[in-house]
């Protein structure tokens, strides 16, 4: 044991003291990192926001056959209706306006919300900044959430306008829902008029049952209670809708998988690569350990130790520089009027770094196993 | 100056180096001629998509999407009206009513894909010259006609959109009647169906927007003017090639992320063969030395290094030109507005070059100076 | 008088160069006594380099029976084998072979790093054997800053922190100038007699080989007291 980590320490000093050397390796490595990184992350937020959990209570209920929000007409009245569904605990109607149904970065989205229900239907919302007084006192005033404020540097007692609507920032509110924090909410008379619906007409309406159980139930309920109606619906958990609609989206983070896979291949090319040089260069110094008395293995584990090192080192600063470059940007990907937060977490932080040291390690193997299997009478002659 | 023999000769001394150098220069020119050929075809195919010679008459509010303009429907006849510098053909002048949906539609294999609609009478043709039909008719009641490259962003293989098949939307079959291109725009994966059906099929009151055809590009302002006018419209006007501008913009940070990807392998690839050099030219530098005893100088030994590293690079950048050529030219891309070709044309194949000769350059500079750095009495004594 | 620390009876060892075999040793004898300072000389290929190749355990005889210190070596296992290096055997070599980006003291450390003993044991040994040589004062230096004798000294204090019975020189003088030769011919016969290490060393210069207390000479295979 001892011997392994003075071994350890060996490897490290021949790291340091070959500072060119490995300081390319390590740059390589991060790049390949930094790309791993963004992928993963890309994958994280779309699972978190597409894969159904315990705590999911929300429903949406939208036209049937209908995906861009402007092509969603459902009358206001039939929030009354959901109401009275066993297991409902609250709705709320939303017009929703989007710049642009296309899938990209910088998709703005309006939420038109009736004031007084947004409290009641996510009490879990906190305001930040401003106030929600503000909000509800002025007709064109809007609550941020706290990602797209930050992304377009708005604050309270801002103007900005997009998508043909104009409003006057009241507030910044921090929600446990994702989607929340990337829109900007006004009231709803507001958005139906601004938007040219006409009052009375709403894009969809979010529903809160009582517990996540009652998410089929519930569905099913609405669905058939409208059915033969003018506006028949299709109602889905928010997390299969997001899914469904945001399908554009989905398919580019899918596409995506494949350059996480190549960023991959290319940091164990570049490590293998490394080392073989090194184990090449050593061969006569490999043969001196070895008539030292080190064991072939002693070797072997000094070129896996340096490999796994230069890994790890790779790892830290390459994960390290896309996870920060990620929070400092605050990334919204939009489609459809679903928005998606692209934000690191720290389960893709260890996982980056693990991987690079897995990778740094395995890419060792080969250049390994030559370091061992170097003959010491021939080399020592070389 | 040493003969260039020298530096193809000294290439072949490892063979797994060369090859190692040749791929890693192959891999990175490939990709950056790949980002290069996507950025060009969406910004060719939206640009071509738009003539300045069109005006589009949407809702206000709505000049970055189309799909959520609404607009009167009797705005097609008044601005035929009043609207001056209007193409007249015939006596008819050209002014198409569109409206232009995104839904789903259901296919024959009995799955659903997301299809881009335009519902459109016959003047949309006057206004669309590029559009031509290739097989069977312009639809009527219950008919579609679908794009060139519709089967692209459907999903389908090309033989599965025939004149005679159907497609469903909303529960409607609809009888494909004919095949229609636009070459180079995103008018070819739409499917086009008559106004009338797809004003019921959408349930609208209203139409997207109205499309004017000028016979004089500065008169853009006749139809501006027309739209700040009549409020009671509340109408914009837009250049047809302002509009798509605008949507090549909206993907930009799209295309950011291709350049970053390859900028991102291209540096790590630089790295490893900068290290490789290194290793490689570590070796060298008696040899090198003994050279500059026989009276070399230490340019002519420079520049006969970076030309064996670029040598290899160039090779590969070859290999890369070949795989593109072979693999990339003609390819569909489909985006969410529609499908661009790649085009491997002679700027994707200077930058592949010219990235080819960076890389020869760049990796072997630093070490190459390494190399020819050391004072020549230590550098003989060199192992 | 004591077992010889060095028995061999009838060793030979041949290998394959391509198509043609080559036998530098054939039925050899020798016995080296415990403490005796031995010089090997001979004509180039004449098989030197190989004997003391089987004699530090880096390569294994052909045939016939080499007894060290009482221990069989051909009978050991490559891994045994290894270890007995690590604790029988000092190896020096002609051109030091110290690892570059090691100071004299790390490069000193490096046989004592497999064995279990505590950092501050390590390091006491490491000060002994430098002090022995006589480099205390420059043991952070790194073998670029050292001066070809200086960096014999490093190997030569390499060879012996681990206090091995036997050692082994390969042309210790070779690279070196008069002056830095002769120090480091004193410094091994200083080994022999006050610490009382078998040394086998092999050399061209019969100045060198003077210093020993006996000379052989290896020829064709054979090793003859007078050429």
């Amino acid at each position: 044991m001892n011997a392994a980590i003075n071994l350890l320490k060996l490897a490290w000093i021949q790291l340091t003291r070959h500072r060119v050397r490995s300081l390319l390796t390590i740059f390589g490595v991060a790049s390949g990192m930094f790309l791993f990184t963004a992928v993963e992350t890309l994958q994280r937020s779309l699972g978190k926001a597409t894969e159904a959990s315990a705590a999911d209570t929300t429903l949406v209920v939208y036209r049937e056959n209908r995906f861009c929000p402007s092509a969603s007409r459902l009358p206001e009245h039939y929030a009354d209706e959901i109401r009275r569904i066993a297991g409902v605990r609250e709705v709320i109607p939303v017009q929703i306006v989007v710049n642009n149904c296309g899938a990209s970065l910088d998709v703005i989205t309006f939420r038109g919300v009736p004031d007084e229900l947004l409290r009641k239907f996510a009490p879990e919302i906190e305001i930040i900044e401003g106030s929600e007084g503000e909000w509800k006192r002025r007709d064109d005033g809007a609550l941020l959430g706290e990602v797209f404020a930050k992304r377009r540097g708005l604050k309270p007692g801002d103007r900005f306008d997009a998508a043909g609507v104009t409003v006057t920032v009241s507030g910044i509110l921090r929600s446990p829902f994702a989607q929340d924090n990337n829109v900007a909410y006004v009231k709803l008379p507001f958005l139906q008029q601004a938007s040219r619906a006409g009052l009375g007409v709403v894009t969809q309406f979010n529903v809160r049952v009582t517990e996540s159980k009652q998410l089929e139930p519930v569905a099913t309920a609405i669905d058939e209670l409208f059915r033969s109606g003018q506006e028949p619906t299709d109602t889905r958990p928010e997390k299969a809708f997001f899914a469904e609609t945001a399908s554009e989206l989905v398919e580019l983070i899918g596409f995506t998988r494949w350059l996480g896979i190549g960023a991959v291949i290319a940091v164990g090319g570049l490590v293998a690569n490394a080392l073989l040089l090194v184990v090449r260069g050593r061969v006569k110094e490999h043969a001196v350990l070895r008539t030292l008395g080190f064991p072939g293995r002693a070797i072997g584990w000094l070129v896996l130790s340096e490999g796994g090192m230069l890994g790890l080192a790779g790892g830290v600063v390459g994960v390290g520089m896309a996870a920060g470059f990620l929070r400092w940007q605050n990334f919204t990907m939009g489609n459809e009027g679903q928005t998606l937060a692209i934000q690191p977490d720290a389960t893709v932080i260890v996982i980056g770094v693990l991987a690079a040291l897995a990778l740094g390690i395995f890419a060792s193997l080969w250049p390994a196993y030559q370091a061992m299997t170097q003959p010491i009478v021939k080399n020592l002659r070389s | 100056m040493l003969p260039l023999s020298y530096a193809v000769r000294n290439l072949f001394r490892s063979k797994s180096r060369l090859l190692q150098t040749i791929g890693g220069s192959a891999m990175v020119v490939l990709l950056v001629m790949a980002s290069v050929a996507i950025n060009n075809g969406m910004k060719r195919v939206l640009s071509a998509s738009g003539s300045d010679r069109n005006v589009i008459l949407v809702g206000a509010g709505s000049e970055e999407s189309i799909q959520r303009s609404e607009v009167p429907e009797r705005t097609a006849g008044i601005a035929e009206a009043a609207v001056a510098g209007i193409t007249e053909n015939l006596g008819v002048r050209a002014v198409s009513s569109e409206i232009h949906y995104m839904n789903y539609i259901s296919l024959p294999n009995g799955n659903r894909s997301q299809a881009l609609l335009r519902g459109v009478t016959l003047q949309a043709l006057r206004v669309h010259p590029e559009v031509r039909l290739t097989a069977g008719n312009f639809p009527g009641a219950g008919e579609l006609m679908v794009g060139r490259l519709a089967w692209r962003k459907l999903g389908l293989a090309e033989s599965d959109l025939k004149p005679g098949g159907t497609l469903t939307l909303e529960n409607q079959s609809l009888k494909i009647s004919g095949i229609f291109a636009a070459p180079g725009t995103v008018l070819e994966s739409e499917i086009w169906a008559t106004l009338g059906d797809l004003r019921v099929l959408a349930k609208r009151e209203t139409i997207s927007c109205v499309v004017l055809r000028l016979d004089d590009p500065a008169d853009f302002a006749e139809a501006d003017l027309f739209a700040k006018q009549r409020l009671d419209l509340e109408l914009t006007a837009l250049r047809e090639s302002d509009y798509y501008s605008r949507l090549s913009s909206f993907f930009k940070p799209l295309r950011a992320m291709t350049w970053i990807t390859a900028g991102l392998i291209a540096a790590g690839a630089l790295f490893g063969g900068v290290n490789t050099l290194y290793a490689a030219f570590a070796s060298r530098v008696r040899e090198m030395a003994t050279l500059q005893s026989i009276g070399f100088g230490r340019g002519a030994l420079l520049a006969s290094l970076i030309q064996e590293s670029t040598l290899a690079c160039l090779t590969g950048a070859l290999l890369a030109s070949v795989i593109a050529v072979a693999f990339l030219d003609g390819r569909t891309v489909p985006f969410s507005i529609g499908a661009f070709t790649l085009e491997v044309g002679p700027g994707v194949a200077i930058t592949g070059i010219v990235t080819g000769l960076l890389l020869g350059l760049l990796g072997a500079l630093p070490p190459a100076i390494r190399c020819l750095k050391p004072p020549l009495p230590t550098a003989l004594r060199m192992s | 008088m004591s077992e010889p620390m060095i028995q061999c009876r009838g060793v030979s060892k041949s290998y394959h160069k391509g198509n043609i075999v080559v036998t530098p040793l054939e039925a050899l004898d020798l016995d080296v006594a415990k403490g005796e300072f031995l010089a090997l000389m001979g004509p180039s290929g004449s098989g030197k380099t190989t004997l003391l190749n089987l004699l530090s355990g880096i390569d294994s005889p052909t045939s016939g029976s080499l007894v060290i210190a009482g221990i069989e070596l051909s009978k050991l296992s490559r891994r045994a084998l290894t270890k007995w290096r690590a604790n029988h055997v000092g190896y020096i070599f002609q051109l030091y072979h110290l690892v570059p980006v090691l100071t004299a003291f790390e490069n000193v450390e490096l046989p004592l790093l497999l064995s279990p003993i505590s950092k501050k044991e390590r390091h006491a040994r490491v000060e002994t054997a430098l002090s022995l040589v006589g480099l205390s004062d420059r043991m952070h230096h790194t073998p670029a800053e050292l001066s070809g004798g200086q960096e014999q000294r490093v190997a030569i204090a390499r060879a012996v922190v681990a206090d091995p019975p036997l050692l082994v020189a390969d042309e210790p003088t070779g690279d070196l100038d008069r002056e830095s030769a002769v120090r480091i011919l004193d410094l091994i016969r200083q080994l022999a007699r006050d610490y009382g290490k078998t040394i086998v060393m092999v050399t061209h210069d019969a100045k060198a080989a003077a210093a020993a207390d006996r000379t052989l000479h290896l020829e064709k295979g054979q090793l003859l007291e007078n050429p």
